[in-house]
């Protein structure tokens, strides 16, 4: 039986009005953390606690917890730490305090000058001691050059990195915020943040169950022939990823990666590999242009830009680097009209007008035909609803079309061998017109 | 003139030409010659722990069996004059042996002929690779009490940082501990024309001690190393940092992965600039803290710190354990002094 789809414009506007009610609440399409600009002063205390996995799972993590409570989690530690997010030129200070039982401390690949009062000598930096009430260790630096970064614990990497003693570190440039460097090759729209990270939990439950210098972890080779079994992009295992940020019920866990862009427009993705693994991040739907690599555009020589820049649609994630790429999708050459348009129809923003009012050009299959999944909106068209069976649908009100952003070692989209699940997320695209939140 | 006759006038003028083109052409310098020998040795760990091991050493005409410390093999340094390489390999092995420069081509023999790859039919009539390049017999009773040797001519050598290992059963002869550095200079005191002060030679290499006693073959599901190397020896809090010269000058990193997992040096404090890859200078230099090595490869970096200090160059893989022990493993110091007056 053929169908022949139209936009429903009246279901479309309910859902538009319903959307803009909901996001009144949020701020526009940023990357969420401690924000900062000329001076920053952070409080973090290093803490034990624990993060949810989607299989029911429960793991023991090591996290910087921010004393001024950023994660509204009752200053509990998070997983990862809080992500600084500072314009160029800020001199940053942070004042980290130690609760577990090891010494801590903080690093900051790619930062120049740092200077730290307080503390012991570490192998490479001053590190705060355990089980010494009120020590403080200060790290301060001037943050001089825009870009993506991270930071993490310098203290005994393989396992306090591992523990979760890692975070997000941001440098807005003066071009303003909706570049990532000082040039229009970095220009964006929106920003998303991929902190890619992996857990071997049996590392975990050692530490929890028989404290950190326990000889089944250092007689064993965990540390050495690590073996992950959990896979996580800022903190959480899908699919938490694509749940809302600052959620009640992950306390441990705030940031969340669910990536949304109206056709046309940029897309700027921060990836950083946190763990200790590579991890070959693959996003369907488009090419990106890498424009920058360790907070450095691509560049052939100073001021020419990313010309130096390349597209490609898996980028290979390398512990402790970070990539920068510019993303969007237009939907051009699809051959059919994505809007389910007539000829006569207004185009819509950033349309292409190659394939406006083109007809899809297949019979389109009737209910009975099909098998559902909740991301289907019941047409083909962007924008547009049709009509399902009773419960199907409905994680998918703006009717936008799905791509699967993902590790692509595919082991690594299980929560301990169980799918779907890891390092994974879906990108959206939502018609013009959706609030992105 | 004839045509035909302004012909062959021009050719024979050619000829003349050439041969003396050829006859006044400088040959370019002499060869640099090496003795190796192959044999067992021991390393001993930080923590005591005695680990036996194959090696290259500089060929003073040991006995096979005489007692050895192992370390990674001789540094080979072609200077700018030469062009040319002559190894000759003594084998004191109870296995056959070879050796390959990745990255250059495969060693001739004095007529020019190459040793290409032995090959042997195995029980099911398949023809099977044994080896990349012609090997030096095993130390058995046939052979001569100090070792079976074969000689490796190299010619035409590319600039640049190359590792030199076996080739011969490499899944057990490298993880063993057959391999070393080369360095070949076009001039001196530059790497793909970068100009630099000082140089220091980072081979980082793995033991898993498991393989070694007796010595296997290291396969994906085996190979579990505990220690991790640079130049020999995993970092303790004894070990010395490297002479990174002064503030406002320039350090070459030549970093070698002799062995067989991926690492990922990373330089905290300040960034690094990527010059060259397996030999191959980049177009274009890498602003990047941090590189990737994986089993076999070699990059060339340049260091030019603006500030005094102490910075670390760490594997960002995280293998900075020994035998389970923390601050060890692939770890290194480099020191920068203030800039001279």
């Amino acid at each position: 039986m053929k169908k022949i789809f139209r936009r429903q414009s009246g279901v479309h506007i309910i859902f538009v009005m319903l959307l803009l009610i909901l996001s009144a609440v949020y701020a526009e399409a940023k990357i969420m953390g401690i924000m900062g600009s000329g001076t920053l002063t952070v409080d973090l205390t290093a803490k034990a606690d624990m993060i949810t996995t989607p299989d029911g799972g429960s793991v023991m993590i090591w996290g910087y917890a921010d004393d001024n409570n950023h994660a509204m989690n009752m200053n509990r530690a998070t997983y990862p730490g809080p992500t600084l997010i500072v314009d160029e030129g800020t001199v940053v200070t942070i004042n980290l305090q130690n609760d577990l039982p090891v010494p801590v401390s903080m690093v900051f690949p790619g930062q120049q000058g740092v200077v730290t009062t307080g503390g012991d000598p570490g192998i490479l930096t001053a590190e705060v001691p355990p089980l010494v009430p009120g020590a403080t260790v200060s790290y301060t630096f001037t943050a001089s050059n825009p870009g993506t970064y991270l930071y993490h614990s310098g203290t005994q990497q393989e396992l306090e990195i591992e523990m979760g003693l890692l975070g997000a570190f941001i440098v807005r440039p003066t071009m303003g915020a909706n570049f990532a460097y000082n040039h229009a090759d970095s220009q964006f729209d929106y920003e998303y943040l991929f902190l890619l990270s992996e857990m071997d939990i049996n590392i975990h439950q050692i530490v929890e169950f028989y404290g950190h210098d326990a000889p089944q972890l250092r007689n064993s080779n965990l540390l050495s022939d690590y073996f992950a079994s959990y896979w996580f992009i800022n903190g959480r295992c899908a699919p938490d990823t694509m749940a809302m940020p600052f959620t009640s019920w992950l306390p441990t866990q705030p940031y969340n990666c669910m990536p949304l862009i109206h056709p046309g427009e940029k897309m700027l993705m921060r990836i950083i590999g946190g763990g200790r693994d590579l991890h070959p991040f693959h996003y369907h739907g488009n090419h990106a242009r890498n424009i920058a690599m360790d907070g450095r555009l691509l560049e052939s020589a100073p001021g020419s830009g990313a010309d130096l820049g390349f597209l490609t649609f898996t980028t290979q994630s390398i512990p402790g680097k970070t990539n920068d790429l510019i993303f969007d999708w237009t939907g051009e050459g699809l051959g059919w009209d994505m809007y389910g348009h007539a000829p006569g129809d207004p185009m819509e923003p950033n349309e292409d007008p190659a394939d406006h009012g083109k007809p899809i050009p297949v019979q389109l299959p009737a209910d009975q035909e099909l098998t559902f999944g909740g991301a289907y909106s019941g047409s083909p068209y962007l924008g547009s609803l049709g009509t399902l069976p009773p419960g199907e649908g409905g994680l998918n009100p703006n009717a936008g079309f799905a791509y699967m952003w993902h590790s692509h070692a595919e082991k690594e989209m299980t929560n301990y061998d169980i799918f779907p699940g890891g390092m994974m997320t879906m990108m959206l695209v939502v018609p013009h017109g959706v609030p992105i939140p | 003139m004839n045509g035909k006759l302004f012909n062959k006038k021009l050719r024979r003028l050619a000829l003349t030409l050439f041969v003396l083109a050829v006859l006044v052409t400088p040959s370019f310098g002499s060869r640099v010659t090496v003795r190796l020998v192959a044999k067992e040795s021991v390393a001993t760990m930080p923590d005591g722990t005695m680990i036996p091991m194959w090696g290259y050493f500089l060929d003073t005409g040991q006995a096979c069996n005489a007692p050895s410390v192992w370390s990674v093999g001789p540094q080979i340094d072609i200077p700018p004059s030469e062009t040319a390489l002559r190894i000759t390999l003594r084998n004191c092995l109870p296995a056959p042996t070879s050796l390959v420069i990745t990255g250059q081509k495969l060693p001739v023999k004095s007529t020019g002929e190459t040793l290409t790859q032995v090959t042997k039919v195995d029980a099911q009539g398949r023809d099977r690779v044994i080896a990349f390049t012609r090997q030096a017999g095993r130390l058995s009773p046939r052979a001569p009490a100090t070792g079976w040797s074969r000689t490796y001519n190299f010619k035409k050598l590319k600039e640049g940082t190359y590792l030199y290992s076996s080739g011969s059963h490499p899944a057990l002869q490298q993880q063993m501990g057959l391999y070393g550095a080369v360095r070949v200079e076009r001039v001196a005191g530059q790497a793909y024309g970068n100009a630099y002060d000082q140089e220091e030679v980072l081979l980082y290499s793995e033991i898993d001690p498991v393989l070694h006693d007796p010595p296997q073959a290291a396969k994906p599901l085996n190979y579990k190393p505990t220690y991790f190397l640079v130049n020999g020896q995993p970092y303790t809090g004894a070990t010395p940092a490297v002479n990174a010269g002064d503030a406002g000058g320039t350090v070459l990193l030549r970093m070698l992965n002799a062995g067989l997992m991926t690492h990922v040096p990373t330089l905290m404090g300040d960034y690094l600039k990527l010059i060259a890859e397996d030999g191959n200078a980049y177009p274009y230099m890498k602003t990047e803290y941090s590189l990737l090595l994986t089993a076999g490869k070699t990059v060339d970096a340049l260091f030019m710190p603006t500030a005094a200090g102490t910075y670390s160059l760490f594997d960002r893989r995280l293998n900075l354990t020994s035998n389970g022990a923390t601050d060890g493993g692939l770890f290194t110091q480099l020191d920068v002094g203030p800039t001279p007056p």
